[in-house]
């Protein structure tokens, strides 16, 4: 305990004595922690808010009807091409969750979009008017496993948990008349909580015009900072009778648990039970954000090494300096008895301390660092994370000790005899 | 008739063919003489104090200390064998500059395993420092500096005191107090191996030894034997 005293007071004063040469050295440390830091806040927060993103695209699997695309034109002269609109049967939905990975299945909701008008007269916009489910009991017809639920809850309240409704959601799911609706298109058409309105949906029938009319009130207003926000939500056989499309949807939106198992395992099987649908992953829509963000960690990783490296040669420039300054010193401890484990102790202790110290200070400047990509990459800002701290210092301390093994040898091997001659 | 402490048995060191700084060197020393070794630089006499003093091996020949055989040792149990049996008083001091007077003494303590600040204290007040305890060596003048580093190389207890030219930076009126303090320290029974060039102060030894290209060129206790003779 006297002794650790001791050595806590030999330590102290050798660092308070060569201030400068410390600070040279965490400095070093700095560098390759801030760049550090900086590469595992933007890494961790982005993926995360990138995650938040797509999930904030509605699921992260999205089933749409397989289409024929005709080419159109004459041989050598292409007009382009024309597809064919087709629809996924309702009755067909269960199937979803009667896959091998069912369980991972969260939820999934319905759409059968079409873009409606509102307003009287003249004053009439357009709106897209989204038919859905919102908590809906599903009938699972043909269970995978006896032990399965045959009911199944589920619509755009389970997938979408965290959109910002004002009002209520819309909660029976045989309600005809009420609406929830984006916050842009209350702000357009000046409507509020209570207020009713009237959607029109125009069939051209030849030359004529059938036009059909439903009244909704506003039981909700949703806001997403997402596409949700410029449309009206009704449960979906509204839409389905006001566009004369009974048991039709356009798309459905899967929520499915995908952190250990493969996404594409849940696209397949989907795919199998309904043959007429194709299933994409959000992440494939979302790519190209995602390879963005996969550059980014790359060089990032890169820069880290060449950073570290920096920092170690930095440390070691550093510690074979105050090595050889203190030749003597060491010279005179040997000579009044410290074994070399000693003499390591010491140097392992600076090189520690030298890394503690540019670990914290390298988090620090590695948070600025990763505001910094963050606004300027991806616009938007990074949260601090404090779990990073400890990995900060980890990797500084490491590479501090790492960098300081070539000058504690070169301390051990002081002769007392040759550096303590008297010329 | 007095113990052996030191016996030196053709002792050889050579750093290459061409220099050869001792050579088939012999020499007994018994426990608590004062030896003064003299000879012109380069003789090889700090070497001889260095390889008495563990801190240098010898190319050849066997060195025992106190009934053990040093150059059988490795460099850890070399280490371990100096701190408990052997004091250093060097020509330039060799204080830690950031470490106060106590702190360079306690160090010696630190590195032996024992400390005892009171111990360290008194060793210091034993060479009249006693009102120099917190002073940094680039606040103390040649003299005390030297007489810290008595003090260091007493605080062990050690029973050999090896001196290389321990007023050499000194002047008259220092290198007196410390010649005193020596004095003192032989008079309590330590075994004292001192190197100078000052044919004065090898005096005060009981045995002036001269080496001379690294043989032992005049031993007085050979002499006074041939004189007795």
């Amino acid at each position: 305990m006297v002794g650790d005293k001791m050595f806590m007071r030999i330590l102290g004063k050798s660092i308070l004595k060569r201030k400068s040469r410390i600070a040279i050295g965490v400095i070093s440390v700095i560098i390759g922690a801030s760049i550090a830091t900086a590469l595992l806040s933007v890494s961790l927060d982005v993926s995360e808010k990138v995650g938040i993103e797509f999930r904030k695209y509605g699921a992260n699997l999205m089933v749409v009807p397989k289409s024929d695309t005709i080419e159109v034109g004459f041989p050598g002269v292409e007009f382009g091409s024309v597809t064919e609109q087709r629809y996924i049967n309702e009755s067909d939905l269960w199937k979803i969750k009667t896959i091998y990975w069912r369980n991972n299945v969260l939820g999934f909701a319905p759409f059968l979009y079409q873009v409606v008008s509102v307003g009287d007269g003249v004053n009439r916009q357009n709106v897209v008017l989204a038919g859905t489910y919102f908590d809906k009991n599903v009938v699972i017809l043909q269970p995978y496993s006896p032990n399965d639920n045959p009911m199944f809850i589920t619509g755009i309240q389970e997938i979408s948990p965290w959109w910002t409704v004002n009002g209520s959601w819309i909660s029976d799911q045989n309600d005809t008349t009420s609406a929830m609706i984006g916050i842009k298109v209350a702000e357009t058409l000046h409507l509020r909580i209570g207020d009713s309105f009237t959607v029109h949906y125009d069939e051209y029938a030849g030359d004529a015009i059938n036009e059909t009319s439903h009244n909704l009130t506003v039981v909700g207003i949703i806001e997403t900072e997402g596409y949700e926000d410029n449309q009206i939500f009704v449960n979906l056989q509204v839409a389905q009778e006001l566009t004369h499309r009974p048991g039709k949807i356009h798309t459905v939106q899967v929520s499915a648990l995908c952190n250990a198992c493969p996404v594409e395992a849940f696209v397949e099987e989907i795919q199998a039970n309904i043959p007429y649908v194709e299933a994409r992953t959000v992440k494939q829509l979302a790519s190209a954000e995602m390879n963005i963000l996969g550059k980014i960690e790359n060089m990032m990783f890169l820069i880290t090494i060449v950073g570290l490296i920096a920092s170690a040669l930095g440390v070691m420039t550093t510690m074979i300096t105050s090595v050889i300054e203190r030749q003597k010193e060491i010279g005179l401890m040997k000579s009044v008895g410290a074994e070399n484990k000693k003499i390591v102790s010491l140097f392992l202790s600076e090189a520690t301390i030298i890394g503690v110290i540019g670990g914290i200070l390298g988090y620090i400047i590695g948070i600025i660092l990763a505001q910094f990509i963050g606004y300027s990459v991806f616009s938007m800002s990074i949260t601090p994370r404090f779990e990073v701290i400890p990995i900060s210092i980890g990797i500084s301390v490491g590479v501090a000790l790492l960098a300081s093994i070539f000058p504690v040898r070169r301390a051990v091997s002081v002769e007392p005899a040759i550096v303590l001659r008297g010329e | 008739m007095s113990e052996e402490i030191i016996r030196l048995n053709s002792i050889k060191k050579y750093y290459d063919e061409n220099t050869r700084v001792l050579e088939d060197l012999n020499l007994i020393i018994n426990k608590g003489a004062w030896t003064s070794i003299m000879g012109p630089s380069g003789s090889g006499k700090t070497t001889l104090l260095n390889i008495i003093g563990c801190l240098d091996s010898a190319t050849a020949g066997s060195v025992s200390i106190n009934g053990t055989e040093i150059t059988k040792l490795n460099q850890t149990q070399l280490t371990r064998f100096r701190r408990e049996n052997i004091g250093l008083i060097f020509q330039q001091y060799h204080l830690v500059p950031y470490l106060t007077a106590l702190e360079n003494v306690m160090m010696a303590q630190y590195y032996h395993g024992v400390i005892d600040e009171a111990k360290a204290v008194e060793a210091l007040k034993k060479v009249g420092l006693g009102h120099r305890l917190d002073h940094v060596p680039s606040h103390l003048s040649g003299g005390e500096q030297q007489r810290v580093c008595i003090a260091r190389a007493l605080i062990n207890e050690p029973k050999i005191l090896l001196a290389d030219e321990p007023t050499g930076n000194l002047d008259q009126k220092n290198g007196e107090i410390v010649l005193d303090l020596i004095r003192q320290l032989h008079a309590e029974g330590h075994t004292i191996i001192l190197v100078t060039h000052n044919s004065d102060i090898a005096k005060l030894g009981q045995r002036i030894i001269t080496v001379i290209d690294g043989k032992i060129c005049s031993d007085s206790a050979c002499t006074f034997e041939i004189n007795e003779k």
